[in-house]
């Protein structure tokens, strides 16, 4: 076990990205109880599945959380698992699961604090000084943006990262959070206009629309 | 976006404006579908702007009603822009890389480390729980069995017993007769 922590893995890796062979081995190897192998996944597999959790859940502590308890879920149900979809694969569903219940949880145990977020409307900081050349950055405009994200309602957020930034389709976001296609839109619009007020809150209008010709988007 | 048309902005914007007509024409028509039939009063801004997902995501043919509303209006145009803006940067955030805090590994690991202790522990307990199962269920199938063997016996003529009664020895019955 030791010598496997040792292992140089790539830093980052999308759920899907790996080797499908040498994450079949692994897989198989670690269904009949080698949990070195496990383990192996566990390296290989775990930035990806942290970028998740923490896009997900919108922090690191509770990233963290949701990281373990998933590969707990997948070590405990790897028998089960029958490899009809890669390991990744898996693994992604297994995660949104944990970070669904953990939100869950973390709704229940701090309900004030999620109402004011949610019933608020508006995540616009209308106190922020913003400077128009870090506006105009792209790379700024991602971070704004994921710090947006932190704080959309739990139930926006899930919807707009399993939408937009992993692509996944309705049908299946809906599958996965246990709510309709529907909900899953209607969600998904609304997170979408709340990051969009956040993203462009007090901005000029001629800076968001850098590719047009000047003084053509006289709002 | 608020109800704020601005038209007649110029050729230059025109260009701009064709570059917008692709995707709002594919979707115009389930934008139509939902709140606009032929002849019905023109969509307000509001209207497109609850409708924009759809403009994002395509539809199969085109509302004239619509796309005449967003190519002419340039509040709604740049609310188009900003929301795609928001879409593609969301999109590039998977691209992203995202480097876990020390630790986060580290800690998986032991906690599986420690879930398998609790399992093996576990599947020990489970394997001495039949072991003592299995032994209680022996001794008693030995204890009816020897049970049932000496009632067996008991029944067998020239058995333990009924010699003694066969002898007549010892019985009320015997003891009538004599007298």
């Amino acid at each position: 076990m030791s010598a496997l922590r040792a292992v140089e893995l790539p830093a980052q890796a999308p759920l899907g990205g790996h080797g499908s062979d040498l994450a079949d081995g692994l897989v198989a190897r670690a269904k009949e109880g080698d949990r070195d192998a496990f383990e192996h996944l566990v390296l290989l597999t775990s930035p990806a599945c942290y970028a998740l959790a923490l896009r997900l859940v919108g922090n690191e502590h509770d990233a963290r959380d949701v990281v373990q308890d998933a590969y707990l879920r997948a070590f405990k149900g790897l028998r089960k698992f029958r490899g009809d979809a890669s390991f990744s694969t898996w693994l992604h569903r297994i995660t949104v699961n944990c970070a669904a219940s953990h939100l869950e949880r973390r709704a229940r145990s701090s309900h004030d604090l999620l109402d004011d977020v949610a019933d608020s409307g508006n995540l616009v900081d209308s106190t922020a000084e913003r400077d128009p050349e870090r506006v105009a950055s792209s790379a700024d405009d991602r971070e704004r943006l994921v710090e947006a994200l932190a704080e959309l309602p739990d139930q926006l957020r899930m919807v707009v990262v399993l939408r937009d930034v992993y692509d996944l389709p309705h049908k299946e976001i809906a599958k996965q959070l246990g709510i309709s296609q529907t909900a899953a839109k209607v969600r998904l619009h609304r997170a979408r206009r709340k990051l969009q007020d956040r993203l462009f809150a007090g901005r000029s209008p001629a800076l968001d629309l850098t590719s047009t010709p000047a003084g053509r988007v006289p709002l | 976006m608020t109800g704020g048309r601005g038209r007649g902005a110029g050729p230059g914007a025109m260009r701009w404006v064709s570059s917008l007509r692709r995707p709002i024409a594919r979707a115009a028509g389930s934008v139509g579908s939902l709140s606009w039939r032929r002849g019905a009063p023109e969509p307000s801004c509001q209207d497109v702007a609850a409708a924009l997902p759809l403009i994002l995501e395509g539809g199969s043919e085109a509302a004239s009603v619509t796309i005449a509303h967003v190519q002419g209006c340039l509040a709604c145009q740049a609310e188009l822009a900003r929301y795609r803006k928001v879409v593609r940067l969301l999109h590039q955030l998977q691209a992203t890389e995202i480097e876990p805090p020390p630790g986060v590994v580290a800690g998986v690991l032991s906690s599986l480390e420690a879930a398998a202790s609790r399992h093996m522990i576990r599947s020990l307990l489970t394997g001495r729980r039949v072991a003592y199962g299995t032994a209680v269920l022996a001794a008693g199938g030995a204890a009816t069995g020897l049970v049932a063997l000496a009632r067996t016996r008991s029944r067998v003529p020239g058995g333990l017993g009924s010699g003694v009664l066969a002898g007549g020895t010892v019985g009320p019955a015997r003891t009538a007769g004599q007298a």
